[in-house]
């Protein structure tokens, strides 16, 4: 059964366009709102840029539900998927992972939004001590040296 | 934390230094709190001395109510440990698997023994107990399992020793007994702490039957039904409070039959468990007084059991040490699953399996040691 499937076209903060099946759009609750409530044939979202709009759509392309003959739904096997999104966020830097935390928020995109989290959660247990995690997360501390000094003493117990 | 990173510091721009700077810092904290809900305990402690902020996040209770509904929580042993030859008692955290030797961190003076103790989600009450003139103190503290730390808690009217105590829907805690005023009278024999409110109030409870004599030391408190506590006083005698109506009800002179080898007591929805003697497990119905013993546990009868304790959500951990013949004082932890079974179509019997066993702790340097108190927290 080959119907016409409806086509949505997004555009980026920096009117980058994306053709998308209506389905793609569904994955996000915002947009799926905004979809109902206003059915117009393009929807532009400030927020997010191109290059980050892109990879949401990569990301909902795949997870989108598909409708197979008998009306069960389902999407593409879960080891597959989960593969999928392993590689989908070894190749993106920590910045593009921030933008696309965004997004995923803003757009309300919870599996995208829990994909980004886990990965920058590995990122921190990665880290072998407090200046790792600053360094690499690009965090400047705040604390005076006599309060990091007394912080540090505070949480010796948790690295015996 | 070990392994070194892929490529992610050395591809990224470097922002222009500002407080607490780096993107990370452009999210909203909620979503911070997503990320960190995704974190094993141990690395939040290492993000709270990134910054202000990550500590104020870290131990933010939203983060932790997120953390057990995500189930993102591991297991974790406290123990209250008295060893000799040191003076006085102090906390240790035992983890479950792997064990590394715990160290003791509990700056506080604690009593040396006569304090009863509650426990929260996320730490652990001290309460009453005698100090080191022997004298009974109405102090109370709280030790913190997230942050590691003591905290003063406002202390009780009455000082206690041989108290016991129960936490009420999460937010009230009952002290029952244990005054030593020649006087005690039912105005002072209960006292509640509210943990939001921070203070302790008296409460004048009504007895049935009328003008019954109030225990006063008391073996074991446990909740039961949510409002209500189980109370077996020092000399076996069972008693009920209603928190509801303040009241205590005396169960008709029922008694414990051996209350002095009967400890450790612990409620599991309608049954109990407790610690008998032999290196034996015990179990009874809530609604009938005789004891069994846990089957599947005769590994331990050998073994000179210390303290049990839950496990949740249907497991008991078992405290040990080895007999005398051994030279060094070893504790061990052993983690049984419970399962009932109705052997005949009237005879139901608790059956233990052993999950798990190690030596948590070892020490050739001490004469003696006394476990007062051992609890486990998902943190």
């Amino acid at each position: 059964m080959e119907n016409e499937k409806k086509m949505i076209t997004l555009k980026s903060s920096d009117d980058v366009t994306f053709e998308v099946e209506e389905a793609v759009v569904l994955e996000s609750q915002f947009l799926s709102h905004l979809v109902q409530d206003c059915p117009a044939p393009e929807h532009k979202i400030k927020e997010v840029t191109g290059k980050i709009l892109s990879k949401v759509v990569e990301y909902c392309e795949k997870h989108v539900v598909v409708v197979v003959d008998g009306g069960d739904s389902s999407s593409s096997s879960g080891d597959d998927l989960k593969k999928w999104d392993d590689k989908f966020i070894k190749e993106m830097d920590l910045s593009t992972v921030y933008d696309l935390i965004a997004a995923a928020n803003y757009l309300n995109i919870q599996a995208l939004l829990d994909l980004m989290c886990q990965r920058v959660a590995d990122v921190i247990t990665a880290c072998k001590d407090h200046k790792e995690i600053r360094e690499t997360l690009g965090i400047v501390s705040d604390y005076t040296a006599e309060e990091e000094a007394e912080v540090l003493k505070e949480n010796e117990w948790a690295f015996d | 934390m070990k392994g070194r990173l892929r490529g992610c510091s050395s591809g990224r721009k470097k922002k222009k230094k500002e407080v607490c700077g780096g993107l990370l810092s452009l999210l909203p904290d909620d979503v911070f709190v997503d990320i960190l809900a995704k974190l094993p305990r141990l690395d939040l402690v290492a993000l709270a001395t990134v910054s202000r902020r990550h500590r104020n996040i870290a131990a933010c209770h939203e983060l932790w109510s997120m953390r057990y509904r995500l189930k993102s929580v591991e297991p974790y042993m406290y123990v209250y440990m008295h060893m000799y030859p040191d003076p006085m008692p102090t906390l240790r955290r035992l983890k479950r698997i792997h064990p590394p030797p715990p160290r003791s961190f509990c700056p506080a003076a604690a009593p040396v023994e006569g304090s009863c103790f509650v426990r929260t989600d996320r730490g652990i009450y001290t309460i009453g107990g005698l100090l080191m003139d022997g004298k009974p103190t109405s102090g109370v503290t709280f030790f913190d399992c997230i942050d590691h730390k003591v905290y003063r808690v406002a202390p009780m009217k009455m000082a206690r020793s041989g108290a016991s105590a129960s936490l009420i829907e999460e937010r009230k805690i009952y002290v029952f007994g244990g005054c030593w005023d020649d006087d005690v009278t039912a105005n002072c024999w209960v006292e509640v702490y509210d943990i939001h409110t921070k203070t302790w109030e008296l409460l004048s409870v009504v007895s049935m039957p009328p003008k019954i004599k109030m225990p006063l030391k008391i073996k074991e408190s446990m909740t039961m039904h949510e409002k209500n506590v189980y109370m077996v006083a020092e000399d076996g005698e069972i008693f009920f409070f209603s928190t509801s109506e303040c009241r205590v009800l005396a169960a008709g002179g029922v008694k414990d039959s051996d209350p002095e080898n009967h400890n450790d007591w612990r409620l599991y929805d309608e049954t109990f468990i407790c610690r008998g003697v032999g290196g034996r497990v015990l179990w009874r119905s809530l609604y009938k007084l005789g004891w069994n013993e846990v089957k599947g546990l005769e590994e331990l009868q050998k073994q000179h059991i210390i303290k049990i304790c839950a496990f949740p959500p249907d497991r008991i951990a078992i405290f040990w040490s080895q007999g005398p013949a051994y030279q060094t004082l070893e504790l061990w932890f052993t983690e049984v699953s419970l399962k009932g079974h109705w052997e005949t179509e009237d005879e139901f019997q608790l059956w233990g399996n052993i999950e798990s066993s190690a030596a948590v702790f070892s020490d050739s340097s001490i004469t003696a040691f006394h476990l007062l108190y051992a609890d486990s927290f998902f943190l």
